[in-house]
């Protein structure tokens, strides 16, 4: 193998050291363009928001499970997702809205001014959501 | 091997790790996403979601949200005083925006042959679906106010808009759209790079988040599938516009009223659509646009998106989708 190896060396002039330094080239290659993908982090949060400020962060971890008052309503914390489960206001859309997951989902009660949206780093094949 | 040949090979060898090094800083580059100012907050009774894209760091939601609070100032039916809740008393009113919003809409009412209509405000009120009763009303009342519902009997004379006696506006068709239309407006002006905007569902996007000037994917939510999405829409610039059934409705004996009223009717429509997306070059025009189109169904929608340039996903009962005109749209697996 050495030998068959020095020999196409030899035939087209490459030497071992010419060998390292491309191979040292391609890795440099290689680490700038998977860089970009290793600094994003996959933490997703919730962001609770009671009449313009922001009253809660809660990272969304899999086994995580909570139960938020906010204002007049009850937020559910399980399973990464956050849903509003109950809430005063009289047409329920904020329960309607149902569990959010991804980064950019977001659900309100407006009457009850509460806003509740997921932040990230954006995973998703979209930017956002037409309803 | 000579040694020019061996020289000529290394500094190939050189050439090609540059210029991948380079291809590779320049694709990186392109596709690094722009400062962003993304915000979500209330305005005009539902959740705006800002994401502005600029060179450098910017602060413009505020500003965007006092722009918005002024729009809703202005066509807010319910804000006493404003100039629509005026119109609705005194069946007059002076103001260049309610004046422009009335003259456009009614060519979309005329081309629609009046399923969409803004002086169905009478009609609305009786169903009160932001209230709490939820409740159908009494069918000689829907009657009765239906009588007052006919774009044709408003008039506009500069900025003066007119009506018969008992004629009512509601512009909460084309609210969300029309607040987008500002907000593109001031962007464009103060020269950022790019936004992507969403007033309660209504979508604006112009410009890019990166060099590489990528498309915006605008995700339709699904209509019965909750946490969901139907698709992505991909655009460079436009404006999206969905109308469906799952939003505001209410049920009773098994049958499902929702929001959207047709005005011939006086009740809920029932073209067997649940949810229409429509992309169009105007917010305003394409929540009108939306609006008419979920009440015509997909046929009758035709010549309507026709005359506007505009396109349209439908979903209807069966779960069919429909595509009409040339727009972007990849279904979700």
């Amino acid at each position: 193998m050495k030998l068959i190896l020095k020999k196409q060396s030899d035939f087209i002039g490459i030497k071992k050291g010419d060998i390292l330094i491309v191979a040292f080239l391609l890795a440099v290659c290689t680490a700038l363009f998977i860089f970009p993908i290793l600094k994003s982090n996959d933490s997703k949060t919730a962001v609770i928001i009671l009449d313009g400020e922001v009253v809660e962060t809660v990272e969304l971890l899999p086994q995580e499970s909570k139960k938020l008052e906010v204002g007049n309503c009850v937020l559910i914390i399980e399973n990464g997702t956050v849903h509003f489960e109950e809430a005063s206001c009289p047409d329920k859309l904020c329960i309607k809205s149902g569990c959010l997951s991804n980064v950019g989902d977001t659900a309100a009660c407006v009457p009850n001014k509460v806003v509740v949206t997921i932040e990230g780093k954006n995973k998703n094949n979209y930017d956002m959501v037409a309803y | 091997m000579s040694k020019s040949k061996k020289v000529m090979i290394g500094i190939l060898c050189v050439v090609l790790v540059i210029g991948i090094v380079a291809s590779i800083l320049i694709y990186n580059d392109r596709k690094k996403i722009f400062c962003v100012e993304e915000k979500s907050n209330l305005a005009m009774g539902t959740v705006v979601t800002f994401k502005i894209y600029d060179d450098n760091e910017t602060n413009l939601v505020p500003t965007l949200n006092a722009l918005i609070d002024s729009l809703e100032k202005t066509i807010s039916r319910r804000i006493e005083g404003s100039p629509v809740y005026n119109f609705n008393i005194n069946s007059k009113c002076g103001n260049d925006i309610v004046a422009d919003v009335v003259k456009r809409c009614q060519t979309v009412s005329q081309l629609s042959a009046g399923a969409f209509d803004l002086s169905i405000g009478r009609v609305s009120s009786l169903w009160n679906f932001d209230g709490e009763t939820n409740e159908i009303p009494d069918d000689v009342e829907i009657a009765n106010a239906l009588k007052s519902v006919d774009y044709e009997k408003l008039s506009v004379d500069g900025e003066v808009v007119s009506a018969e006696k008992g004629q009512q506006l509601d512009l909460g068709a084309v609210g969300k759209g029309l607040a987008c239309d500002f907000i593109k407006r001031y962007l464009v002006e103060a020269g950022v790079k790019g936004a992507v905007i969403s007033v309660g569902g209504s979508i604006c996007a112009f410009g890019s988040r990166n060099k590489a000037n990528d498309e915006w994917r605008i995700a339709v939510k699904h209509p019965r599938e909750s946490g969901k999405i139907l698709g992505v829409i991909k655009l460079k610039e436009g404006f999206v516009s969905t109308s469906g059934d799952y939003e505001k409705y209410f049920e009773k004996d098994g049958k499902r009223y929702h929001h959207i009223l047709d005005a011939r009717t006086g009740y809920p429509a029932e073209s067997a659509i649940e949810s229409v997306s429509v992309v169009c070059s105007d917010g305003m025009i394409s929540d009108a646009l939306s609006t008419a189109c979920f009440i015509l169904g997909v046929e009758d929608s035709r010549p309507l998106l026709e005359r506007y340039d505009a396109s349209a996903v439908f979903v209807d009962s069966s779960g069919k989708i429909s595509v009409i005109g040339e727009i972007d749209f990849e279904e979700a697996k």
